[in-house]
Parts: C-alpha cells; sequence; structure tokens
C-alpha cells in the first residue's frame, strides 16, 4: 500500500480511554455478584513444614462462614503450563515451603469474618529445616523442598529436575579464551523485583451450574487460565468461560496460574454462590517476581575489539515453586548470541528451590538473566583494551539494520559523543557531584511468531464493524491496536470500529499477552479478517454499482469505483440486498470474517531495545539521581506510537527502580518478605525518574507484521540496569556486581560508611 | 506504616483490625452508635448512613464509596495511604479515602472521579479529556487518583510549571506510564481550562 495511512502510526484517542479516566472501566475487583461472598488465605507463619492435621470445624460454626477449604478438598493435579517436568504446584498442599504460603481458606459474608475465621483454623505443623539462599539448598546436607518429584538420574537436590533445555553451545569456548587478548571474569548478581501491579491478584468464581463455572479475573490469558481450571477440575473445556477484560497492570506477574484462582473455584463450588478472592497487596507483592540470579561470565577479548568467546553460567534462586522459572532460563541460554556475533559460545542455567517466595514471570523474561549483565561486562571488556562502549558494541552486535540504527540514533539523541569524556573521566564533576554515562542493551527474542492469535470479525447493519478477540487489555493498548488495523484495512472510521476482548466463551482462542507478542500474533488475523471482510463487501457491492469486484476500493465506511470516487455505495447499503428504502430484515446479507495465526515466522524475529543514561552520584549523601534517559527501540512500523512510547516510558521508572531502588528484603532467619508494602518497599514516584527523557523510535519495516509491525514492549527495563552499573562506573570509577545500587553501597564503595 | 486513629479518642491503631477491636471495646461497639447518622454528600449528592448498618466506626471512605454506594471508580490498590490511586477530594482538599474513615467525614463534601463528569450531559471534563488526548494512562487502575490530585492542584494553581506538577502528583504513584505522558497531561489540562476561563 502505497498511500498514507489513515490510522496506522497515528495518535488517537484510545478505544479504553473514555472508560478509564471517567472511572467506569469495570476490573475485576469492581464486580459484585449477588450473594457473593468473600474469601481469605491462612498463610504459614514456617518456612517449611508438613500439615499433619488440619481442622476448620471451628471456623465453620463462626456465624457468617460458608465455606471451608484445605488440600484435602483439592484435586491432586498440577498446574498445566508451569514446568514440563517439575511438578510441583498444586491449589493447596499438604506442605508449606515459604513464610506465606497458603495454607487454607474460609469464605464467608464479610471480608471481615472470612479474616476472623482464619484464627479458628486448627492446624498441626511438623516444622522442617529450611534454606534460603541457593548456597544453603544446595548444601549435600540440605532439606529437599520437593521429594516427590522425578529427579531421575540427576538424584534428589534441590536443583529443579525443568523439562526446559538448560545448556546450549557451539564452537570451542577454551579455543576461543586462549585466542584472546583479555579475559573478563565477573559475577554479576541480578535484584529481584516486585511488579507493582496496581490491581492486586483478584478472582470472582461463581458457578452458574453445578458443572458450569464462570470466573472473572485479573490475568494476562484468559484461554490459559480456563484451560489451567478445566485441568485442575477434570472437566471440558467449555465447562469454564473466563472473563478479563481491563486489567490493572500484570507486568509478567499475570501471566501463569497462581493458587487464588483455584481457591477462589473450589470455594464457590463448596459453597454454591459466588465467591471474591481478592488479595492484598502484602499477599500479592511477593508472589511470581523475578528471580534472584548469579550469572558468572568469562567473555575473551582482542585488542582490536573483537570478541572470541563467551561462557555464561547462571544460578536461578526460584523460591518455593519453579513456575517459570525453566522456561525463563531456556530463553535465558539463546539471548546474548541474538545479540552480539561470538563463534564460541557456551551457557548453562539452573534453577534452585529455597524456602522463600516464588520468583515467576516478569518483564524481561529470559533477557534479565542474561543480557541484562551481560552489557556491564561488555562495558568493562570496552575498557579493558581502552575503546569506547559505543564503538565497541557497534562493533560486536550482530548488525541488523535496526540494530545499528538502534544504537547510532539513541546514541545522537542522547549526544554520546559530546557526553563521553574517556575512561576514569566522568562527564561532569561539580563540587562533590560527579556525572557518568553507561549503555545498556538486550536481544528481544519474543514478539511475536511463537503465539498463537486470531479474530473474529463481523460487518453490522449500521456499517459499523465488531472484532472480537481473546487478548486482555493491560494498558498496553491492544484494542486501540487492533482497532485501528481494522479501520485501515476495511476502510472505515476508527470511531465505527468496536472491540470485543478477553472472555474464553465470546472471543476467539488466544496464547496470552505475554512476550510482547500480541501485536504481531493478534494483528496479523485481525488485518487478514479486515480484508476478507472487504473483499465481502466489495463482492456484494460490485453488481450494484455495475463494475467489477478488482474497480472497486474503501474507505470512510463507503465503497467506491476508482476511477469515479463519486459512484459509491455505502457498507450499509451493500449488506441489503432489498431495494434502499424497502431494507427488509429478509434481505440482509451478514458479514462475518476470521481467521488466526499459529505460524512461526519466516525469517527469525530479533528485536532489540537500547538504554542509554546519564546519572548523577552525589558522593557525600550517595544518592543517585537520573538526569538523562533515552531508549531507542526497534518496533517495526509503530501502528501506535503512544502506545509504543508508553511500553518503554515505562522503563523510565521502573527501570530505575530495579536498578538503584527496589529490594524485596527478606528476613535472614525465615525467609519472611520485610517490606511488602509501598511505603517499604521503595518504587520510583515523580520526583525519581530522570529530568529529560526520550523514547527513539526507529522503524525498519517488518516484512511479516502486520503494517510492517513487529511489536515491542518488555526490553527497555531489561536493558536498563546494564546501563545505570555502567554509569556508576564512569561517574565514580566504582564497578559495582549487584544492584540495586542504593545510597549505603555507594558510600560503602567509597569508603564513607 | 500509615496508622489509623479512632474517631472517638484518637488513639492510634496500626491496623484496621486493631482499630475495630478497639472501637468494640473502649466505645461500646455498634450498640451505642446506633443511633448516629453520618451525613455525608458525594458529589453532590446527599446520603444518610447509619452506623452499625450502612457504615461501621472502622470503614474506610474508599470501603464506603466502593462496596457500599457502588461508586468502584476510586481504585484502591496498596490500601495503606503509599500509592495515592484512591485519592478523592473532601471538601476540595486531596485526601486517601483508604486511611480516612467514613466516620471522619460527617457533614463533609467528597468529590470522586465519577463526579468530574457533567451529571446531564455525560461530558468529560477537561483533565479527563486532556488525560484521553495525551494517554496519560496505560493500565488505568492509578488514573482516578492521579486524576482528582491534578484537580485539587490545578484548583488552586491553575497555571503550575512541570516541577510543580512533579511535586504536586509525587503522592500518587504509577508503574506503567514512567509519568511523562500524565506530566504532558496536566499541563495540557491546565492550558485547556485556562482557555476555558478566557473564553
Amino acid at each position: 500500500m502505497a498511500k498514507e495511512y489513515k490510522y496506522i502510526g497515528k495518535r488517537l484517542v484510545r478505544k479504553d480511554a473514555y472508560d478509564k479516566v471517567t472511572g467506569s472501566a469495570k476490573f475485576t475487583v469492581d464486580l459484585q455478584l449477588p450473594k457473593m461472598l468473600h474469601a481469605k488465605v491462612l498463610r504459614s507463619p514456617y518456612a517449611h513444614a508438613n500439615i499433619l492435621k488440619i481442622d476448620t470445624t471451628k471456623a465453620m460454626q463462626m456465624p457468617g462462614v460458608i465455606a471451608t477449604l484445605t488440600y484435602k478438598d483439592v484435586p491432586r493435579v498440577p498446574a498445566l503450563h508451569h514446568d514440563l517436568k517439575a511438578l510441583d504446584y498444586y491449589v493447596l498442599d499438604d506442605r508449606v515451603r515459604w513464610v506465606g504460603d497458603d495454607v487454607a481458606a474460609v469464605a464467608a459474608e464479610t471480608q471481615e469474618i472470612a479474616e476472623e475465621a482464619l484464627s479458628l483454623i486448627d492446624v498441626e505443623y511438623e516444622v522442617l529445616p529450611a534454606v534460603f539462599t541457593v548456597e544453603e539448598a544446595l548444601r549435600p546436607d540440605a532439606p529437599l523442598l520437593h521429594p516427590q518429584l522425578d529427579y531421575g538420574r540427576q538424584g534428589g537436590s534441590n536443583i529443579v529436575p525443568t523439562g526446559s533445555p538448560t545448556h546450549m553451545e557451539f564452537g570451542d569456548v577454551e579455543k576461543g579464551l586462549g585466542e584472546a587478548d583479555v579475559i573478563l571474569e565477573e559475577n554479576i548478581k541480578i535484584a529481584g523485583q516486585c511488579h507493582g501491579q496496581w490491581e492486586q491478584h483478584v478472582a470472582v468464581a461463581h458457578w452458574d451450574t453445578p458443572d458450569h463455572l464462570t470466573i472473572w479475573m485479573s490475568t494476562q490469558a484468559p484461554h490459559r487460565m480456563r484451560d489451567e481450571l478445566a485441568h485442575i477440575l477434570g472437566i471440558s473445556r467449555s465447562k469454564v468461560r473466563v472473563i478479563s477484560r481491563y486489567v490493572g497492570g500484570a507486568h509478567g506477574g499475570k501471566a501463569r496460574f497462581l493458587r487464588h484462582l483455584g481457591i477462589a473455584t473450589l470455594l464457590a463450588k463448596k459453597a454454591r454462590r459466588p465467591v471474591r478472592l481478592s488479595l492484598s497487596l502484602e499477599e500479592t507483592m511477593p508472589l511470581a517476581v523475578r528471580h534472584k540470579a548469579d550469572v558468572f561470565w568469562k567473555v575473551g577479548v582482542k585488542k582490536d575489539g573483537t570478541i572470541t568467546a563467551i561462557k555464561r553460567d547462571c544460578i536461578m534462586n526460584t523460591g518455593a515453586y519453579v513456575i517459570t522459572g525453566g522456561q525463563i532460563g531456556a530463553v535465558s541460554l539463546r539471548e546474548p548470541v541474538a545479540l552480539y556475533k561470538v563463534s564460541n559460545y557456551s551457557s548453562s542455567v539452573v534453577n534452585v528451590y529455597t524456602n522463600t517466595n516464588p520468583a515467576g514471570s516478569y518483564r524481561g523474561f529470559g533477557i534479565s538473566e542474561s543480557t541484562t549483565s551481560l552489557a556491564i561486562v561488555m562495558f568493562r571488556a570496552a575498557e579493558a583494551i581502552g575503546m569506547d562502549p559505543l564503538e565497541f558494541l557497534l562493533k560486536n552486535v550482530i548488525p541488523s539494520p535496526a540494530r545499528v540504527e538502534c544504537l547510532r540514533e539513541g546514541a545522537e539523541r542522547f549526544g554520546w559523543k559530546d557526553k563521553w569524556k574517556g575512561w576514569g573521566r566522568p562527564t561532569v564533576v561539580q563540587g562533590l557531584k560527579r556525572r557518568g554515562i553507561g549503555i545498556g542493551l538486550t536481544s528481544a527474542l519474543g514478539r511475536g511468531g511463537i503465539y498463537v492469535g486470531s479474530a473474529v470479525l463481523m460487518v453490522n447493519l449500521d456499517g459499523s464493524a465488531t472484532v472480537s478477540i481473546g487478548s486482555v487489555e493491560l494498558g498496553q493498548g491492544v484494542l486501540t491496536t487492533v482497532a485501528k488495523i481494522v479501520a485501515e484495512a476495511l476502510g472505515i472510521p476508527y470511531e465505527n470500529v468496536t472491540v470485543v476482548n478477553g472472555d474464553t466463551d465470546t472471543t476467539p482462542f488466544d496464547s496470552g499477552q505475554s512476550a510482547s507478542h500480541t501485536t504481531f500474533d493478534v494483528g496479523l488475523p485481525t488485518l487478514q479478517a479486515a480484508l476478507d471482510a472487504k473483499r465481502q463487501l466489495i463482492e456484494l457491492a460490485a453488481p450494484k454499482l455495475g463494475v467489477k469486484p478488482e474497480d472497486l476500493e474503501t474507505e470512510d465506511g463507503w465503497i467506491y469505483i476508482r476511477e469515479a470516487p463519486e459512484k459509491r455505495l455505502s457498507f450499509r447499503d451493500a449488506l441489503f440486498t432489498g431495494a434502499p428504502k424497502t431494507h427488509s430484515m429478509r434481505d440482509v446479507v451478514p458479514i462475518i470474517a476470521h481467521a488466526s495465526t499459529s505460524a512461526e515466522r519466516k525469517a527469525p524475529l530479533s528485536g532489540c531495545a537500547i538504554d542509554f543514561v546519564e546519572i548523577e552520584v552525589d558522593t557525600e549523601s550517595g544518592e543517585v539521581k537520573t538526569i538523562t534517559y533515552v531508549v531507542a527501540v526497534d518496533p517495526g512500523r509503530a501502528i501506535n506510537p503512544d502506545g509504543v512510547e508508553g511500553q518503554f516510558q515505562h522503563a523510565l521508572s521502573a527501570g530505575i527502580g530495579w536498578s538503584l531502588m527496589e529490594e524485596l528484603v527478606l528476613d535472614k532467619r525465615t525467609g519472611r518478605p520485610l517490606n511488602a508494602n509501598y511505603l517499604d518497599y521503595k518504587m520510583p514516584t515523580t520526583l525519581d525518574i530522570a529530568e529529560s527523557s526520550s523514547i527513539v523510535i526507529v522503524e525498519p519495516i517488518d516484512p511479516e507484521g502486520p503494517f510492517g509491525a513487529k511489536g515491542a514492549g518488555e526490553e527497555a527495563i531489561g536493558s536498563s540496569a546494564g546501563a545505570f552499573v555502567n554509569a556508576v562506573h564512569s561517574a565514580i570509577g566504582v564497578k559495582f556486581n549487584e544492584f540495586p545500587i542504593t545510597p549505603d553501597k555507594i558510600l560503602k564503595a567509597l569508603g564513607k560508611r | 506504616m500509615n496508622k489509623y486513629v479512632c474517631p472517638y479518642c484518637s488513639a492510634i491503631c496500626d491496623t484496621l483490625a486493631a482499630l475495630k477491636l478497639h472501637v468494640t471495646a473502649e466505645h461500646g461497639g455498634e450498640s451505642i452508635l446506633k443511633e448516629q447518622l453520618i451525613r455525608l454528600t458525594v458529589n453532590e449528592e446527599p446520603y444518610e448512613l447509619r452506623i452499625g448498618d450502612a457504615v461501621q466506626p472502622w470503614h474506610t471512605l474508599s470501603y464506603t464509596l466502593r462496596e457500599t454506594l457502588g461508586l468502584t471508580g476510586t481504585k484502591v490498590s496498596c490500601d495503606h495511604g503509599a500509592c495515592g490511586a484512591c485519592t478523592v477530594l473532601r471538601d476540595g482538599k486531596p485526601v486517601l479515602s483508604c486511611m480516612m474513615l467514613t466516620v471522619e467525614c460527617d457533614g463533609k463534601k467528597i468529590t470522586t472521579i465519577e463526579g468530574l463528569v457533567d451529571p446531564v450531559t455525560g461530558k468529560v471534563h477537561p483533565i479527563q479529556k486532556a488525560f484521553m488526548e495525551k494517554m496519560g494512562f496505560q493500565c488505568g487502575f492509578c488514573t482516578p487518583g492521579m486524576i482528582m490530585t491534578t484537580k485539587a492542584l490545578l484548583d488552586e494553581n491553575p497555571n503550575p510549571t512541570e516541577t510543580e506538577v512533579r511535586e504536586a502528583l509525587s503522592g500518587n504513584l504509577c508503574r506503567c506510564t514512567g509519568y511523562v505522558k500524565i506530566f504532558e497531561s496536566v499541563l495540557a489540562a491546565a492550558e485547556m481550562m485556562g482557555d476555558e476561563r478566557n473564553g
């Protein structure tokens, strides 16, 4: 299409805007059903214990209590989409594995009654020895968290017997290291991070009939959750309806099945009444957080800047349950070589169980554990050979046009050439304050071509269109993207497109909103459906206009003759076969079009995100302030420029948080989270973000994506931490191998504490 | 952690549960207070809520708005006064409705996000319009609180600088946007409202 786009790439008011600025958007937590009960979960006071006896009789006797749930009421069926082999996750279990683990639950007339009834549940625990760090967990005499798992030849240990790949190599690393002039060896500790989803984990479960469940939930993947629940309940998928239209933030935390979904479901079944289970922030924050990881790197470099070998060994602390640890580990194996040119490579990863809160998915799936910290090693490699880090990266990244353009354009906007003063020299020194700059970069192996998406489109009798997709609006703008694609391809005003979403009974299959894949995998079938509907409309209109279909074009809800645009027919009139003005309901040709994609991409897709930051270290207070933050990304065609910017502006705050501020602190003796609240867990406020920031969007057109879009999203946060660690290095010469870089760490490093 | 203050004797309680125990033990609980009415105006509509019935002494304003009055536009995220999502206006001043007890609002005028829309035409307030046009939201969960704080700011300071906007919104956290488009929205709203005032 050579013509100028009308909607693609334009800044339009989002489809969800009115709902969200007026308070009329309904989130799961806003739902009230008649006779709805409220549930609360009893949580383990012990890091590791067997439940010897559990009795809810007294709780049931409390007025207002309607149902209770213990492991005895729960099908012994593990979650479906967690690890392929380490099947460790049940709705409730007879063993607890971290302080805060689920023990039992109560449904009552009010939340207060439910909360009080928890104290009436009698539990007899057999307290077991516990391990809180990877080191403790890997000792030969360490207690096993999951002795029941099939460990195969590996034998029982706290290393997760995952079904995902744990090793990858090519070339000869030892030989490569032998050819190097300098070998960098670094152990970088990756910080965990809580998602900070504003809507906490919540579900409202209602059995409409004894064998059909409707459950509203805050999730990233309604169809996947439907499959999980059907699997656990042992019923057909069609007997479970999951509804999730608007979600108050997810950031990866709502990508997989979590226990509250099963608890609400089973309590509602027992109570034969709707049940709302809304976790508190204190309960939500520790769940499925970003993995803490140790990444050991060995990188060989020649004096001319050539990388001769990369060796990586990673240990991830997956906490009490593995959820997605194995899958993240598998992705992390490949990320480095999707970004850097190297012919000798080896990479390994293990996940280790500890008696701490379970880790899971977080934006930057497999990136955080690999390219985030590799950016730190690369920066130091450039220093070791005395090369400008930007030049070093330009020499070593796999030179896709997008990536090179991101590096050049980002550096240009940031002013790298002016700011970089050479190794060992801060960019600015003013009294006790020193400024430095750093680059962080990541690959992005996700983004489409890896999942299934589908769309069903109807042209309505008033000439408008309704498109139905399974995707959830998490804030990323999927409703808007899909509406724009329909408007552009069908030739209809954007205002006349309605998007129905996130309901497994009424919308087609969708794999869920993760891996930044939705624009590609849902956008593509949407485009195909829209083009098919257009073809059908044109075929209806052609005889009426007395021309051949190929002579017709559509725009703004009209079908017109390309050579004589004044001769036209409205969509509405095209749908009626009777004479105008005598439209009867018998003379209607409904138009329905649909498409789905599950095909893999022809060309392998690899995007990137490159973060440039300038920070200022106050050497007296130890505070680090962000001065300038530029992110360069390659989303292909930006269908929704505001949305692309928004995805990466997320990193402007969450990246600062991960790098400089945020840490869920665990009690050393019990593993209990000590700061699972927003007062003590420090997230960036309006005062913490950079004085100036910009998002650079480079748009090499993707040959396979809808309108050339490739999709983008989670990468920028993955590149943030490397950029900050490197910027601190260039400001004060201190090489931190862990973050968040809090003021106390700066002062300690400067010998002031 | 922020604290809850007993509305009757100013005793300080760490949690709502503790406040409930305290009120029940020290002030005769529900029975002695049964006769009392809480009268408050929400978005220009008067409500009379009987203590012990529609409202309990330990009900927060956010609970009453959302669960009792069905005004779910006000959002609760942290539920301990740290994130600002639950911000509403009490007599024109921004308050955290999750930290304010409903019994503290007797005789007060409350404005929530629902109250910014013109009740007759459904037309949005210029602040809402600006947030729509500048995409000052993503997931939308912090948005009502963000907009209510903005309303309080612009009522007091119609032409804020970006620094003043940052300071005014520093108690309203947002995880999705990195705040950039929120600043743009607030500044655009100030401009729109200025244009309206000047005709």
